[in-house]
């Protein structure tokens, strides 16, 4: 197995993002691309990440492979990585390699874990109320919430959607419009999230090839937040918070 | 107490993290007896009020419950109810244990023997119906559901583990996996730093989990691992088959593929276990429990701990914090689990 890519930023990310929920993920490198499923150990968010063999320079592969991994140590290496990254497998040994290809040649070993979670399965809800809009205004709308409060509400009522979030007497509400999403297939729906998950999440926005999000509402329902580019989708799910009053 | 499965089964360390978000029912007595044992003064005598009442345990639910539901955990309490005939002997083998004890306690404390007079104290702990009342009591206060079993905590919290009520069990006793749980933690209201026994020696104490899969990676059904403890010897025949430790046991088991099959083969001379067995396989349980868990009455537990049982309004008050900020944490966010 040899994989290479200079579009290093957007790996980092991802794999930023998912360690917030997790510490150790498995890996799936398979004839059509990479993929991670996990989920926290409060069981409160499923993070699901797909990054298609186009989205590297070079996809080489024998056969099939799950590496489970340390993500915080795999995070700390990616972030040293510098114009090119190589990853790839030591000969008959479970150890990862990561190479820093440039003028410096870097080499970071690290050891696979035994792999003790089984295989996730996705929720399997049907909603009825997706809307679709710049990942920048979902992460303002949440930066702007959490100002005020631990959770947000987050609903679909008429042709807006709504982020609110309240303490003590402090009050919070975003509205954006239908005209301002990219979609909007509504119902009203009406459900309680965690801002400490979302704010991890939001910060996928700033991942360049991932400009949309797409948020499934429903009423007391999980959050099904997907973000999509050309080659790489991450998707969440966020179970939903009892109403604090 | 409980089976002697050590060296078999390996719990694996895990973090509180692993274990946020988390129901589990705790095994109470295993628990009460923990704070009792651990939490004393330094002559080796339980903390008591002013009137001679213990308080050590009371100590412990308070502290140590605070600290679980900081973490995001939900704790449980599930209380004993009618012991097993069988299990008389065991009880009556105990009380004179802990007779001897209280005895070379006081005889140490009379030597100014410091070190001797804390291991004898310990081995003398007990729980009095009073102290049981306390407890039930003292969780009532902090919002913490108590359920009943109608036999044995442990097959009432395995229950409550397989019809997903609650995640996990929690004792020091691995006997709710011969109950059926098929997940237990180990530790989680013991944890942190402890004193060995008559050494100057301190280990840190980490939650530990042990599950089916480990059961599933020895080859060992659920009937097989319970075999298996009879030879060892359980709660109920303390003394198992002489000679059978939990690795020659484990052989045996995985060769005859249990007790009835080793007994027809000559194997195992016959003896009387099909009552034990059947009694960890199908133990009495019942599915008259409510899980809810409340926000704590500040002003009562107060008024009981500080006004009737001497604790520090500071101290608890500040533990109360605690508790309030994690029910409320807890109960309100949902796990995907529902949804899967």
């Amino acid at each position: 197995m040899q994989l290479k890519s200079t579009q290093i930023e957007q790996l980092t990310k991802v794999f930023e993002t998912i360690v917030n929920l997790v510490d150790e993920v498995t890996l799936k490198v398979e004839p059509e691309g990479i993929s991670i499923r996990a989920m926290d150990p409060a069981h409160v968010a499923l993070v699901d990440f797909e990054m298609k063999k186009e989205a590297f320079d070079e996809y080489k592969l024998e056969e099939p492979v799950e590496l489970t991994v340390d993500l915080k140590t795999v995070v700390n290496v990616l972030k040293r990585v510098e114009q090119e990254l190589v990853i790839k497998l030591k000969e008959g040994e479970n150890v990862l390699v990561i190479l820093s290809e440039g003028a410096v040649k870097k080499r970071f070993n690290i050891p696979l874990i035994e792999s003790a979670e089984e295989s996730l399965k996705i929720p399997g809800i049907e909603f009825e109320t997706v809307v679709e809009l710049d990942s920048s205004l979902f992460k303002n709308a949440i930066a702007d919430t959490s100002i005020i409060g631990d959770y947000a509400t987050v609903k679909v009522e008429g042709d807006a959607l709504f982020f609110s979030s309240k303490s003590d007497e402090n009050v919070v509400e975003i509205r954006i419009d239908k005209e301002n999403c990219i979609s909007f297939k509504k119902n009203d729906a009406k459900s309680h999230f965690s801002l400490e998950y979302l704010k991890d999440m939001a910060k996928v926005a700033d991942i360049k090839t991932l400009n949309k999000a797409k948020l499934s509402l429903g009423n007391d329902l999980p959050l099904r937040l997907e973000f999509e580019g050309d080659y790489t989708r991450l998707l969440f799910f966020l179970a939903p918070r009892v109403e604090a009053d | 107490m409980g089976v002697q499965l050590t060296g078999l089964l390996e719990p694996k360390k895990i973090d509180f993290k692993t274990l946020s978000g988390k129901r589990i029912a705790v095994d109470a007595y295993n628990a009460l007896y923990q704070f009792l044992s651990i939490i004393r003064q330094p002559t080796g005598e339980p903390l008591m009020d002013r009137r001679g009442n213990v308080t050590s345990h009371l100590s412990g639910l308070l502290y140590r419950n605070a600290n679980l539901l900081e973490h995001g955990i939900l704790p449980a309490y599930v209380f004993d109810g009618k012991p097993p005939s069988f299990k008389k002997s065991v009880v009556e083998g105990r009380i004179e244990v802990r007779k001897k004890s209280e005895e070379k306690w006081k005889e140490a404390l009379a030597r100014g023997d410091m070190e001797e007079a804390r291991v004898y104290a310990q081995g003398a702990s007990k729980i009095t119906g009073s102290m049981l009342e306390d407890a039930k009591k003292l969780l009532g206060l902090m919002g913490i559901p108590v359920v009943q079993a109608p036999s044995e905590g442990e097959a009432q919290a395995a229950h409550m583990t397989l019809e997903n009520s609650v995640w996990a069990t929690a004792s020091q006793d691995y006997d709710s996996l011969l109950f059926g749980a098929p997940r237990l933690v180990r530790n989680i209201t013991i944890t942190g730093k402890r004193k060995l026994p008559r050494k100057n020696i301190y280990v840190t104490i980490a939650p530990e989990l042990l599950d089916t899969t480990m059961l599933t990676s020895l080859n060992l059904t659920r009937k097989q691992l319970v075999d298996l403890s009879i030879l060892v010897g359980t709660d109920y025949n303390p003394k198992g088959v002489s000679g059978l430790g939990p690795k020659k046991a484990y052989k045996l088991i995985i060769e005859k593929g249990g007790i009835a099959q080793a007994i027809k083969e000559g194997v195992l001379e016959s003896f009387d276990y099909e009552g034990i067995e059947r009694f960890f396989l199908e133990p009495p349980v019942t599915d008259d429990y409510k899980l809810d868990w409340h926000l704590p009455d500040e002003a009562g537990t107060v008024d009981f701990l500080c006004g009737e049982r001497d604790f520090s309004p500071e101290r608890v008050k500040n533990a109360l914090e605690r508790v309030k900020s994690g029910i409320e944490k807890g109960r309100s966010q949902f796990s995907l689990d529902t949804w899967f």
